[in-house]
């Protein structure tokens, strides 16, 4: 490729090249490029409305961090009105977690952004480093992606946001309709590549406003304007299945670049038999969270964790066994609902533990 | 023995494997084929429902799977002539297998087509002018076709360079691999549909299986098409058209273990047709070519996870057709009003629209913000992007859909690749 002269958009020397196009840049039109690309993304999605609370989930890794200073910058500069906070999950993960903590609550007072905190250990009863304890190092990427998913849900919620932002890139998206077609779930495959999802069950949408940004521009977003991030990959990650779709997803990106926003087109234009059989959303019968199943997979992971046999609704044998663990869930919980709330009292979501811890405190 | 693992994890992990192995046992060598259960028949493989058979339940297998399809499709009536491509590869040496024998006299319930069986050189398209590989290949096929086609069958050899005359001045022009190798497969296709159109044929039967059929649908995802077209067991391409993929439930691994077992002397002759030194199918340089990476990936992932390519081929199952043609005779109404791409066949993929308050997928789509990076202008400190960025807003009118177009794109003698592209004489 021959070296260029001068930056595409003015007169200046350019310093990187733009991975998602190739295009020889200075730094400042860079910034402006990618800046109006995430602006063109929100506006032509109509991802948000003025006036709207927004939750921006942040881990204090790259993502989030740029997304959290992308969202406030183009909130002032375009006037979206928006009310920006930032939502954090602690998974409990001792020596991965803590450290992302820290550079985040950094970011909350440089960007001047409300943070709030919310754990497993209070959601759940369990921190991940219990859970891959109990349940080995095979599949503890279902267990902390099930539970991270409904904890930002809920603490979004608690905040009374009406929408959750998250730092899904192009890579995240195209990695994931690769993963969902590899796997043969057709249900996700169908919803995944939207910009804005709406979850239902009282749930704030979610929203990607960095869905179609390069991974690879993130960080040199990230890095020539110096924000604080924290750059280390989990530490249970690496046995996990989407490892096999990112690992194709950058050999394509290298073979040809403009590939993963092919890929994403490829999810977004998909259109399903109308005698397509597709699990339908409603919302659990224990916690209320939306779930095509009687009993969503958070409740079961947590029932296989609670009764000592966390593997009981993971692996290949849970299909028969997870529908008798459930059955016997619903059992339960109708049990001790008329125990604890009475049938005429009975509260939604009441397993008869919540009811008994509220009246021991 | 993964020394992550604590005492407990290993015992648990050690307990299972106990298990296995006891299942193993159990269809070992000493218990005889699971399917028969006979137990002097020894097993030779592992079929989809993991049951360990031996040979005989083996070929059954295969000859099932092969008449399933043609009895669940209800495609060929008796008497059509079905154009059968050979390419000597091992899916065609497969295909030539189960034709012949389904069609034997002593079969029962025999099918019932006249076959028409085809080879497409390509050695004159890459300069072999009779020293080089494919001219071997060529010579090698017709020995197959004389050693294991009955008289009665038509068997012929046609030019890839005489079917399409521009053919090597474009794939000469190709200025990436992938494109190149897109351009490749493209041709044999074409070349089979102008040899169907010459012979009289109304369907073309190709030696595709559930491998490579996983794998063209993940290329056509990665160009930025996802439908049903891709991995169906029957498809209508450019023209018109229909192929048919009869090997569609058998494994690449699966056709090589039959032509093994089958002992009766019909092997491979080479994989697929291409030119070996061309720079362009290199794929250890400069990045490689995204049919190169699937075809690597998929193999290796499948030895991991066994039904990886039945995932993909189930999914396509729920997905519609964006074939006009097949649209055009089913209820669904989006895809015969579409209008065809006259170099696939397939519905034009939606364009990005301007910002006209329409509805909020075609405002804000993947190639919508490609096109918007690509076309990025800066008018001074404007924050804004300039509208004037070559015609981004304004409503595109392209006549080849978006994959066809990002291949036409790809060479520098455009006018030449579209004459081997477009079908003129095509009845659409």
């Amino acid at each position: 490729r021959q070296p260029q002269r001068r930056c595409r958009f003015c007169e200046k020397k350019p310093q990187l090249r733009r991975p998602k196009t190739g295009h020889a840049v200075c730094r400042d039109c860079f910034f402006w490029a990618f800046e109006a690309e995430t602006h063109d993304t929100i506006v032509s999605s109509r991802m948000f409305s003025p006036g709207e609370r927004v939750a921006i989930g942040a881990s204090g890794g790259k993502d989030s961090t740029v997304l959290a200073y992308l969202l406030k910058t183009l909130n002032e500069r375009h006037n979206y009105g928006l009310d920006l906070r930032l939502l954090a999950i602690d998974e409990g993960i001792a020596g991965y977690r803590d450290d992302s903590l820290d550079a985040l609550r950094r970011t909350e007072v440089s960007l001047g952004l409300p943070l709030t905190i919310f754990t497993y250990r209070d959601l759940y009863g369990w921190t991940m480093d219990e859970v891959v304890r109990a349940a080995g190092r095979r599949s503890n990427c279902t267990f902390c992606g099930v539970f991270r998913r409904q904890a930002l849900d809920r603490g979004a919620g608690h905040l009374k946001a009406d929408k959750l932002a998250t730092g899904h890139n192009a890579d995240d998206v195209a990695e994931t309709v690769v993963m969902n077609l590899l796997r043969g779930d057709a249900a996700r495959l169908s919803r995944c590549a939207d910009g804005v999802t709406h979850t239902g069950g009282g749930l704030p949408a979610r929203c990607k406003p960095l869905k179609y940004a390069y991974e690879k521009e993130i960080v040199l977003y990230a890095y020539f304007k110096r924000l604080d991030y924290f750059a280390t990959e989990c530490l249970y990650a690496p046995a996990a299945y989407r490892g096999h779709a990112r690992a194709l997803v950058k050999d394509l990106e290298r073979a040809r670049p403009a590939a993963l926003l092919h890929i994403i087109q490829a999810a977004e234009q998909i259109r399903f038999r109308t005698d397509a059989r597709m699990p339908e959303l409603d919302t659990c019968r224990l916690c209320g969270y939306v779930s095509s199943q009687p009993v969503c997979k958070a409740c079961v992971l947590l029932d296989g964790l609670n009764s000592g046999n966390p593997r009981l609704a993971v692996g290949k044998s849970s299909a028969c066994s997870a529908k008798q663990q459930q059955q016997r869930m619903l059992t339960d919980a109708g049990r001790n609902r008329a125990q604890c709330c009475g049938s005429a009292g009975a509260r939604r979501g009441c397993s008869g533990s919540a009811c008994a811890a509220a009246a021991d405190s | 023995c993964d020394p992550d693992l604590t005492e407990e994890e290993t015992a648990v992990l050690t307990s299972r494997l106990s298990r296995q192995q006891q299942h193993q046992q159990q269809s070992s060598l000493l218990s005889g084929c699971e399917k028969c259960c006979q137990k002097d028949n020894c097993p030779v493989t592992r079929v989809r429902s993991a049951q360990a058979v031996c040979r005989q339940c083996f070929l059954a297998y295969c000859t099932h799977q092969f008449r399933a399809g043609f009895g669940k499709s209800q495609l060929i009536r008796a008497g059509e002539r079905v154009l059968v491509g050979f390419s000597g590869g091992n899916g065609a040496c497969a295909l030539l297998r189960l034709v012949k024998q389904g069609l034997a006299e002593s079969t029962h319930r025999k099918l019932r087509f006249t076959p028409v069986f085809v080879y497409i050189d390509f050695a004159t398209v890459f300069n072999d002018n009779g020293d080089g590989p494919l001219s071997g290949r060529r010579a090698a096929v017709l020995e197959q076709f004389d050693a294991h086609l009955p008289v009665e069958f038509e068997r012929h050899c046609l030019t890839a360079a005489e079917l399409l005359p521009g053919l090597s001045e474009a794939l000469a022009a190709m200025t990436d691999g992938t494109g190149y190798r897109e351009l490749l497969h493209r041709s044999v296709h074409r070349c089979l549909a102008l040899a169907s159109r010459q012979f009289n044929c109304s369907r073309v039967l190709t030696g595709e299986t559930a491998s490579r059929l996983a794998e063209l649908t993940l290329r056509s995802v990665a160009q930025g098409r996802l439908s049903a077209d891709s991995g169906a067991f029957s498809a209508i391409a450019a023209g018109g058209v229909c192929q048919v993929r009869p090997l569609r439930q058998l494994t690449s691994a699966e056709t090589a273990l039959l032509s093994w077992l089958a002992a009766d002397g019909l092997m491979p002759v080479c994989p697929r047709p291409a030119d070996p030194d061309s720079p362009l199918l290199n794929d250890g340089q400069g990045g490689g070519s995204i049919p190169g990476v699937i075809a690597s990936f998929l193999g290796g992932l499948q030895q991991s996870f066994p039904a990886t390519v039945y995932n993909i081929l189930r999914t396509g199952e729920k997905l519609q057709s964006d074939s006009v043609a097949a649209g055009s005779s089913s209820s669904d109404s989006a895809a015969a009003a579409a209008t065809p791409c006259p170099a696939c066949g397939l519905s034009m993929q939606q364009q990005p629209s301007g910002d006209d308050g329409g509805n909020v997928r075609s405002n804000c789509n993947a190639l919508r913000a490609l096109r918007l990076s690509e076309n990025l202008a800066r008018s001074g400190d404007s924050p804004e992007p300039s509208t004037a960025a070559a015609g981004l807003w304004a409503k595109e009118g392209g006549r080849y859909c978006y994959s066809c177009s990002v291949l036409l794109n790809g060479c520098s003698k455009r006018a030449v690749l579209e004459e081997c592209l477009i079908d003129a004489d095509g009845a659409d």
